[in-house]
């Protein structure tokens, strides 16, 4: 019962991550932006496409074999990335976006880093101590709920799916970071370092009176 | 997930404070939830190890008569290529291994096979399909490029495990390992089920060796990982009350880098010992120990014995004494050979020569000790066929001796 809740929730996670980049797709090419009925097309198509096989096996198998254990920040990505291409909705702020960016980089750094330079510590091995892991959660997810980032709510997100032991893994980490997470993470926030240097640069320039 | 143009913040996106509270309590009832549902998992180490069932059948066994004899587990020409096998004894007494064999290690023809030596009497039946790439996708619902190591146990409840070895992407070190049971000693199975054991696409755990018991009822089995850094790890399972597979966990072992392949040899009911493949240019077979029923374990420290990174096995004699099978070389798996320590792994007897011959292979051997105290190693031949050979205590002992007086002077 519990292997079916789980592929069922892998389909509908690849599902929705398809539709989401399709919009996106559309949203760029379609002049004016697509229509709402072309947006629910494409979820049909993004349905579709997910049960397509590719030499055999569908691409939501192929995608649950590379990658069993989404983390729900990644997913919760996913459904803001829909909102915004699919119901023009804006649910993030740029603060909800640094703290995003800032926990994925920085717990992913930690987790998949520490192997190779710290050995005596096993980080990993504390995502199996259910309680300790919980509470480290629980305690970020109120502390950025009492900041008033919407952001806290995909951690509150992975709690409860702890709670439900909605992905294949039992580890707590495995809930709240994945790796493709965590180079997205480093990517946006080298994309947002870089920005800041060329934009004060630039203004830097423009006060000393350079052409 | 395009986080640009960001907006300048306007304060619609800033929760207002009552829905600040709402999240809160929200955050609170899923912790609430979390914890309830399986907070108190605590980990803590074995209150001791179960003796495994020989060492409690010691008293009174007496085979004095040296006993020692050679047959094959697979059939000639049964596959090109057959490596990697694992062996115990069974509760009926019956022997059972499994390997896997194929037109060549990694290949997508490769299949895993069991043959069963019959208490009875009577020779290795024919070997039997028991997964291959096809069926492991089926039963993991993903994609199996090949299927590998695997290894094979009773639980002292009787239930009998496989844990093998599969990959989805890559090489070896691309592996994940999968679990299935068996309530009647490997006639059927369980279906398989995925482990997740590492943070990074769960990716490159390998098992090879047998594991420990721990009287609370976990099993302690020995793995190690592969990519970018190569060390060994203690995976415990937790059987639920069904016997199945309820929880599991691994633990890194630190101070053992470029150490793989794990064989663990219980020496009391706390004490184990630990032995290790060498990867190192050293080529050292090390050892470590651990003097809390496995949980942890004291920085590796090499032996005399060489070792031309290959695996290992070992086992615990009825009289206490520690056998263990290796290449002993430091390039090359050209021999096979025995070794015995009377003071619980400090020093080695060389003993005797299994296999020599110059550029042949003879490799992952594996130990196992049936009901009437016989020892039984098998291993692969030449990467052609699994070769099982037996012997007693006698015999060993016998060996020794001779061995003694050749290299005296």
């Amino acid at each position: 019962m519990r292997e079916q809740a789980l592929l069922a929730f892998y389909v509908a996670a690849v599902v929705l991550l398809l539709w989401a980049g399709l919009a996106a797709v559309a949203r760029r090419w379609v002049p004016g932006g697509a229509s709402c009925r072309v947006r629910l097309l494409l979820g049909f198509a993004a349905a579709g496409l997910a049960f397509v096989p590719l030499a055999g096996v569908p691409l939501w198998v192929r995608a649950f074999s590379f990658h069993s254990n989404p983390s729900l920040p990644l997913l919760g990505l996913g459904v803001v990335a829909w909102g915004r291409v699919v119901l023009d909705r804006d649910w993030f702020g740029r603060e909800d976006w640094a703290a995003v960016w800032g926990f994925g980089a920085v717990a992913g750094t930690v987790l998949y880093v520490h192997p190779l330079v710290a050995t005596t510590v096993d980080v990993y091995f504390w995502g199996w101590e259910r309680g300790v892991a919980a509470c480290v959660l629980g305690a970020l997810a109120v502390l950025a709920l009492v900041g008033g980032l919407r952001a806290g709510l995909l951690l509150v997100a992975a709690l409860a799916a702890l709670g439900l032991e909605a992905l294949e893994s039992h580890n707590a980490w495995d809930y709240v970071i994945d790796p493709f997470y965590w180079l997205l993470s480093l990517g946006m926030l080298g994309a947002i370092l870089l920005r800041s240097v060329r934009r004060r640069r630039t203004s830097g320039a423009a006060a000393a009176g350079l052409p | 997930m395009n986080p640009g143009p960001l907006p300048s913040s306007p304060a619609c996106h800033r929760l207002s404070p009552r829905a600040r509270v709402g999240g809160v309590l929200l955050a609170l009832g899923a912790l609430a939830f979390a914890l309830g549902r399986g907070g108190s998992r605590e980990s803590v180490a074995p209150a001791g190890i179960q003796a495994p069932p020989p060492m409690l059948a010691a008293a009174g066994w007496t085979d004095a008569v040296p006993h020692f004899a050679h047959g094959w587990v697979s059939p000639p020409a049964h596959t090109p290529s057959a490596h990697g096998s694992s062996l115990c004894a069974l509760p009926s007494g019956d022997l059972l291994a499994v390997w896997y064999g194929g037109s060549r290690e990694g290949g997508t023809d490769v299949s895993l096979y069991t043959s069963r030596l019959p208490a009875a009497g009577g020779g290795w039946t024919t070997p039997r399909m028991e997964m291959d790439r096809v069926m492991a996708q089926q039963e993991l619902d993903r994609v199996i490029k090949k299927v590998g190591n695997a290894v094979i146990f009773p639980d002292p409840r009787g239930l009998l495990w496989m844990v093998y070895v599969s990959v989805s992407v890559g090489g070896w070190s691309g592996s994940a390992l999968n679990v299935r049971t068996s309530a009647d000693e490997g006639q059927s199975w369980s279906p398989s089920e995925r482990l997740t054991l590492n943070p990074f696409l769960n990716l490159s755990t390998l098992v090879r060796n047998k594991p420990i018991f721990a009287r609370d009822g976990r099993i302690g089995l020995p793995v190690y990982h592969e990519m970018a850094a190569k060390f060994p790890q203690i995976l415990w399972l937790t059987p639920g009350a069904d016997g199945r597979l309820a929880d599991y966990r691994v633990r890194n072992l630190p101070g053992q880098a470029g150490l793989i392949q794990p064989a663990l040899v219980p020496l009391d009911e706390n004490r184990v010992l630990m032995l290790l493949r060498d990867r190192s240019p050293d080529r050292l077979m090390h050892l470590s120990v651990s003097q809390d029923a496995g949980w942890t374990w004291s920085a590796a420290r090499h032996t005399d014995l060489p070792n031309p990174d290959a695996a290992v096995d070992g086992l615990r004699l009825r009289d206490g004494r520690i056998l263990i099978v290796y290449n002993h070389a430091s390039r090359g798996r050209e021999n096979l050979r025995l070794a015995v320590s009377s003071d619980q792994g400090r020093s080695w007897r060389s003993g005797a020569v299994i296999e020599e011959t110059p550029r042949a292979e003879y490799s992952y051997p594996t130990l196992a000790e049936d009901r009437q105290g016989r020892i039984h190693l098998t291993y692969t031949w030449r990467r052609e066929r699994i070769r099982h050979v037996s012997f007693n205590v006698a015999w060993l002992d016998q060996r020794s001796l001779a061995q003694d007086r050749a290299t005296s002077p």
